[in-house]
């Protein structure tokens, strides 16, 4: 049986795993709008293209959070020691 | 891993669940936080924001009570020398001034054993003697009737023992529960359920009972705590007892039948002075029994008071939201 470790230890890998395709497919959904936002009228291009901006950015903040957690979670361990 | 006694030195198994807990957090509060700003939902950025923080002030706070840990360590290691204690079946741990407390109960226990079943002879030796009756003709005597009175006093002295064991095994019972599971459940059990709104003050309330009881408790119990007294007490008390017990060993007569027995008890008895060697120990008893409650039910309902009053602040602290505005300056 599974202890409570073991389950702590299993969601920590699923979500290691999980933030960098989260990442990936927001940079690329980000590019595919953005390439969209190319072929849209002049007045709606801007709105398509800060959406594009914001997924693009999105997914930079998701893959640098994600791959510094352990460097956040230790170095913060010794933020008021 | 195993969840056996807690030890949150750095790189310890407890150290590393605690991060990996601390860890989860950062990464659910990273990827809410790009979704939120992929999808321009504010809510969902907050919540990254907020998560990200409280995962970083856990991160912090856990630091923290590793240096209390030390720091407990140090500050105790004048009063709380538990080298000088032979520590009957306590397992060794990283915590000195729980260790010391700890350590400090079982060897009262193990000396308050003797004297509770010094006690119960004792009585039952008085109580016996008291109701042995002498007949001679017509005239029929009780020559040590006013015993009934000493063994009372003995039976008292070894119920209130019994009631100080009591109060020594829950206090040592829950002092185990702390050690075991303070810092390897509770602790990263707050942790978790702190990184959540819905959970914050379940996981505060958590993480200040961990603190509470794993460092507050024992470091202001330890400090109270004077063993060697206690002991020094404990042992006079034993040793007056078995001093008064030592010309009783011939009581109870087995065999009743034997001609001529009870009057040579009655002889051997009277040689002694039985009336005041029997009084001899209640000043010692007495003095154990004050040091005992002082140990055993005074001190602890101090220190749980301050504890108390400790898990309150840090749940205040604990539980209480950042509040960053992030909605309206989003």
């Amino acid at each position: 049986m599974a202890t409570i470790v073991d389950v702590v230890v299993e969601i920590k890998k699923t979500l290691i795993t999980l933030g960098p395709l989260v990442a990936v497919i927001l940079v690329v959904l980000g590019g595919i709008t953005y390439g969209l936002a190319q072929v849209q009228p002049s007045e709606k291009r801007g709105q398509w293209q800060s959406l594009a901006v914001g997924m693009i950015i999105g997914g930079i903040i998701v893959a640098a959070v994600v791959g510094a957690a352990e460097l956040i979670a230790t170095n913060s361990a010794n933020l008021l020691k | 891993m195993g969840l056996s006694a807690s030890s949150l030195s750095a790189g310890s198994s407890d150290w590393l669940f605690a991060i990996d807990i601390i860890v989860i957090g950062i990464l659910i509060a990273g990827i809410t936080l790009g979704l939120g700003k992929a999808f321009r939902s504010r809510r969902l950025f907050a919540f990254g924001i907020e998560e990200l923080a409280q995962a970083v002030v856990n991160a912090a706070l856990l630091g923290v009570i590793v240096a209390w840990v030390t720091s407990a360590d140090a500050l105790t290691a004048d009063w709380a020398d538990s080298a000088s204690l032979s520590c009957p079946g306590i397992a060794a741990s990283t915590n000195q001034p729980l260790y010391f407390v700890r350590c400090s109960l079982a060897e009262t226990e193990a000396r308050m054993l003797p004297i509770a079943s010094s006690l119960s002879a004792a009585s039952y030796k008085f109580g016996w003697l008291s109701g042995v009756t002498v007949s001679a003709n017509v005239i029929t005597a009780r020559p040590f009737s006013a015993f009934s009175e000493v063994a009372a006093t003995y039976w008292s002295f070894a119920s209130s023992i019994s009631a100080h064991l009591f109060a020594l095994q829950v206090q040592l019972q829950f002092l185990s529960m702390v050690t075991q599971s303070a810092f390897s459940v509770f602790l990263p059990a707050g942790l978790l359920l702190r990184m959540f709104f819905a959970t914050r003050k379940l996981g505060g309330a958590l993480m200040a009972a961990s603190i509470g009881f794993y460092v507050i408790y024992p470091l202001a119990y330890s400090s109270l705590l004077a063993p060697k007294a206690l002991f020094a007490s404990l042992d006079a008390a034993g040793a007056s007892v078995g001093k008064t017990l030592l010309p009783l060993s011939g009581v109870p007569i087995v065999d009743l039948n034997k001609e001529g027995e009870v009057a040579s008890l009655i002889s051997s008895l009277s040689g002694d002075d039985l009336p005041s060697l029997s009084t001899s120990p209640f000043e010692a008893l007495s003095s154990a029994n004050a040091s005992l409650a002082l140990a055993l039910l005074i001190y602890p309902l101090a220190c749980l008071a301050l504890t108390a009053v400790a898990i309150r602040e840090l749940y205040l602290s604990l539980s209480s939201e950042f509040n960053l505005g992030l909605f309206d300056s989003l």
